[in-house]
């Protein structure tokens, strides 16, 4: 250990550092403080499961026969892309396999991340200094979502080949550039056969450089600024409370990162996910009922479906509806995203610095905003899935639309008002002694004492 | 706290989760080699990985001490003595260099020519001009309609209230030209005169692609002579010129003016009179 | 050499023999070279042990009365079937057959997938309801069999990847994500004692 450590001192003479920010770094112990690892691991699992598709999958829109072993597409005429997703379904040993851990990687990734988002709005964990940190995380959410989209439109079936026509005319919708921004991202009318090799180079090598340049960014802040505190004795703007990274949080978080590879293996295994073989290749007059994206996306689709046919024209130019449902919709919601912590500065003038998080009953208007924005959301993905609520619970699709688009306005603020009270009521109550309580065990610097002779 | 909860039963658990572990990992690769299905890989590798961490779990309850400490947060801001430092070190350089005026305005003309020369090579990334793509298709006066097959339409043999997709013929599964044909009994459409002649005996045609977001309409209710889109819930009335009656599209569908040929069989007998398909800025130009 | 079979169905064989021996020939024999047919679906095997069990070319020829009872589907091309199933079904029954909810009429798409397939022509052709009807002119015989065909493969879809989630697409996907995927994963945390008071 010795020769080795003094090797490396020698090359890069950080042992230092090491003690003081690795090896005893203090990180604090809470069970709504994993969701970020969550998402870390998932996306390890993105990246490992990916680097095996790649040997496999051919991103190209050329025209091919099938000639594998599933007998019911026998013959057809698909992309080399779409086949190569058959063949590495049902020709390559475990293929199957990796391809549902990769697929359920992303989905439980996204959820991750979006349970993590949530955690930091409802303790404001983006007051500074983690200003910086929370811009940063917001792009990789949008770098999860876009990746997550262009992951499952290479595969060029008929669900996924739907939506990328919708997307098309999304991008199409903006006024005075929309032709052209459209015809630039996907090269030409949608389908066409750039789009595929375009998605695919986006999909493993653009978005996920960014996304590993980003999170290697969001560690590294989290390491220098030192992860928040929960209220509690000992625990304050100068003073950090946790267990040490090694060798307790190591171990833990080792075990975990199994354990999260496991669930994603079990997934992969045992519950198949988006079998493309019954989707059939997408070609032109190809459509299905129940075209839903991705669970993430769904609230963008139900945009789209809720909204009526509100458009505007000016001197006959047209501003289409999905401008207004979709585009306009999510710049709205990211910049919001974007803004809040210096919104927020301006309107409570606080310019701290906070280690400490602020408990969600402690900050009734934070709470309640929060929570009318998730029932807005939750109101629009549910509007994404009309047509199969209908078919599940027996019921039309008209009068379900109307009923959510009441919701889509009334329900947030019912639930505001909920959170609000409920907020309120609780922080009249003293804490329950069992959380946040409990004094450290051992006080001390947490760079430990170095020896006399060295 | 010390390490605790060592014990006879804590140790037994965790050497039988590890052997757990690695019976489950031979058995993978045993299982590989016979190729057994997804679900039985998966399961084993799920099995492995989460005895592991079980393992390593029980590992860390009972042997590795989690004691809580606690140690100072410095304040991440430097004095602003430094940051004062930092700013006048980088005025006073900008302001060592001679000729800045220049320097600049020259910098400023290159970025304006390089972005002018870099926006010349997005229009390759572009493809084709959106306007002439997006405002026509393949359907032109005397082209045929065919059926996917490729076979043609003859006009009396379309039974009433049916329904048939058809391509311009030379151009099957050409995304733009996607139309739909229907059959309705005679008296009902309730079409303008001018738009009555481009049906022929109850015979109409409508693009297929939906005015919204581009999927195709394909559902269709011949008790209400409603075409619908399966994507947004858009409905059309195919007696009235594809009107849009309800949900997200705002503009009919476009009509395709139909003939017949000296043969019998149905021909177009021009392009569609507006751009197909979703909504754009410079529509109806 | 593959054996003649012009007179497999005279030999006495019963058709469960048959089908075993086209879904797993080293059942019977361990030394055959003959592969096994295990992704056919299990229509496809029973269609054709039928037609095996039908072959008799003794002397008083093939004899077509005695033959079993046409399948529903017989004539009909799988994947042609699949193809027009996705042009023209699909949109109301979805692409696996499960049904759709539907805007502007009274009722939803029926799922498919207790449907008797010897029915489906008669619904085909007659558009029951809001459905509209594909006369003969606008689908041929073989191109309603070829559709009988993949509607029976959606009946028992193939399944490889484990529990089919009811064949309902993304929605029951994403719930499974976040209530199993993250559900779990939260639990798996607070096994590892991830206690902690933060």
């Amino acid at each position: 250990m010795m020769r080795l450590l003094r090797w490396i001192d020698g090359q890069l003479g950080l042992s230092r550092l090491a003690r003081k920010e690795v090896v005893g770094k203090i990180f604090p112990d809470h069970w709504t403080f994993m969701f970020g690892e969550i998402a870390l691991y998932s996306f390890v699992v993105l990246v490992l499961t990916g680097i095996f598709l790649v040997f496999f999958f051919k991103p190209s829109a050329e025209t091919v026969t099938y000639g594998g072993s599933y007998a019911p597409l026998a013959g057809v005429p698909m992309s080399q892309a779409y086949r190569s997703l058959l063949d590495i379904s049902f020709d390559v040993r475990g293929g199957l396999l990796i391809r549902q851990m990769h697929h359920w990687a992303c989905d439980v990734f996204l959820a991750a991340i979006i349970l993590h988002l949530c955690r930091l709005f409802f303790t404001g964990a983006y007051r500074r200094p983690r200003q910086i940190n929370w811009l940063v995380g917001a792009t990789l959410l949008i770098m999860a979502v876009t990746n997550g989209f262009t992951g499952y439109s290479i595969g060029d079936d008929l669900l996924s080949g739907t939506g990328l026509r919708i997307a098309f005319a999304s991008a199409l919708s903006l006024p005075l550039i929309g032709e052209f921004l459209a015809f630039l991202i996907f090269g030409g009318n949608v389908p066409n056969p750039a789009v595929i090799p375009r998605l695919y180079a986006l999909h493993i090598f653009l978005v996920p450089a960014l996304i590993a340049a980003l999170l290697a960014t969001h560690l590294g802040v989290l390491v220098r600024q030192k992860h928040t505190n929960y209220p509690g004795p000992g625990r304050s703007d100068t003073a950090i409370v946790g267990s040490r990274f090694w060798p307790a949080y190591a171990v833990k978080t080792s075990s975990f990162f199994l354990f999260v590879t496991a669930i994603l293996a079990a997934l992969g295994g045992f519950v198949q996910i988006n079998p493309v073989w019954l989707y059939g290749p997408y070609f032109t007059g190809a459509a299905t009922t129940a075209a839903h994206p991705d669970w993430y996306f769904s609230w963008l689709e139900g945009g789209l479906r809720l909204m009526p046919n509100w458009h505007a024209t000016i001197y006959g130019y047209l501003i289409p509806q999905p401008f207004f449902a979709a585009v306009l919709v999510s710049l709205v919601s990211f910049g919001i995203l974007y803004a809040w912590p210096f919104v927020v500065e301006k309107v409570t003038l606080d310019l701290d610095v906070h280690h400490v998080l602020g408990r969600p009953r402690e900050h009734p208007v934070r709470t309640a905003i929060g929570t009318a924005v998730l029932a807005f959301f939750f109101v629009l993905t549910l509007g994404g899935i009309d047509d199969t609520l209908a078919l599940i619970f027996g019921g039309r699709v008209s009068p379900l639309r109307d009923i959510l688009r009441g919701l889509a306005l009334g329900f947030p603020l019912f639930a505001a008002g909920v959170a609000y009270l409920v907020a309120k009521r609780l922080s009249g109550r003293p804490l329950p002694s069992d959380l946040g309580s409990g004094p450290p065990d051992h006080t001390g610097p947490d760079e430990p004492r170095t020896r006399a002779s060295d | 706290m010390a390490a605790g909860k060592d014990s006879p039963a804590t140790r037994a658990l965790a050497f039988g989760l590890l052997l757990i572990a690695i019976a489950a990992a031979i058995a993978l690769a045993v299982a590989y080699w016979r190729d057994a299905g997804t679900p039985v890989l998966g399961g084993l590798l799920a099995l492995a990985l989460a005895s592991v961490a079980g393992g390593l779990a029980v590992w860390s309850r009972a042997y590795i001490p989690h004691e809580i400490v606690t140690g100072p947060r410095e304040p991440i801001a430097s004095p602003e003595e430094e940051i004062e430092a930092l700013s006048s070190d980088i005025v006073r350089g900008a302001n060592s260099v001679g000729r800045r005026r220049f320097l600049l305005a020259g910098l400023l003309a290159f970025t304006g020519a390089a972005g002018a020369a870099f926006v010349s090579l997005l229009r390759s990334v572009m493809g084709p001009s959106p306007q002439w793509t997006l405002t026509h298709t393949s359907w032109a006066g005397g082209v045929r309609l065919v059926r996917r097959d490729g076979s043609p339409i003859e006009a009396d043999k379309m039974p009433e209230d049916s329904i048939v997709t058809v391509f311009p013929e030379g151009h099957i599964g050409d995304m733009a030209s996607e139309t739909v044909l229907l059959r309705v009994k005679p008296g009902i459409l309730k079409l303008p005169p001018e738009r009555m002649a481009w049906t022929v005996n109850g015979l109409v045609a409508y693009s297929r692609i939906c005015t919204h977001a581009g999927c195709p309409a394909s559902q269709y209710y011949d008790t209400q002579h409603v075409l619908a889109c399966p994507c947004h819930q858009s409905t059309f009335d195919i007696l009235d010129g594809g009107r849009p009656t309800g949900g997200p599209a705002d503009r009919p569908l476009p009509q395709l003016p139909l003939g017949v040929d000296d043969t019998g069989h149905l021909i177009a007998l021009g392009d569609f009179p507006t751009p197909v398909g979703p909504g754009f800025w410079s529509w109806s130009r | 050499m593959g054996p003649d079979l012009s007179d497999e169905g005279a030999k006495g064989r019963s058709l469960d023999w048959l089908k075993a021996q086209v879904r797993d020939p080293k059942s019977h024999d361990p030394n055959t070279v003959m592969p096994s047919f295990k992704s056919l679906s299990p229509h496809q095997v029973d269609a054709l042990a039928a037609y095996l069990d039908s072959l008799k070319a003794g002397p008083s020829g093939p004899a077509p009365a005695e033959a079993p009872a046409r399948e529903p589907g017989a004539g009909g091309d799988l994947p042609l079937g699949g193809e027009l199933f996705r042009l023209n079904c699909a949109p109301c029954h979805q692409a696996t057959g499960r049904g759709g909810g539907l805007i502007g009429v009274d009722r939803n798409a029926p799922s498919l997938a207790g449907v008797s397939p010897a029915a489906i022509p008669a619904f085909i052709r007659s558009g029951p309801g809001p459905m509209p009807a594909f006369k003969d002119y606008v689908f041929s015989e073989r191109q309603v069999a070829s559709i009988v065909l993949y509607v029976r493969e959606l009946q028992d879809p193939a399944h490889p990847g484990g529990f089919g989630l009811a064949y309902l697409g993304t929605v029951p996907e994403g719930c499974v994500a976040i209530v199993f995927g993250l559900g779990l994963a939260v639990l798996a945390g607070l096994l590892i004692e991830w206690k902690g008071r933060g």
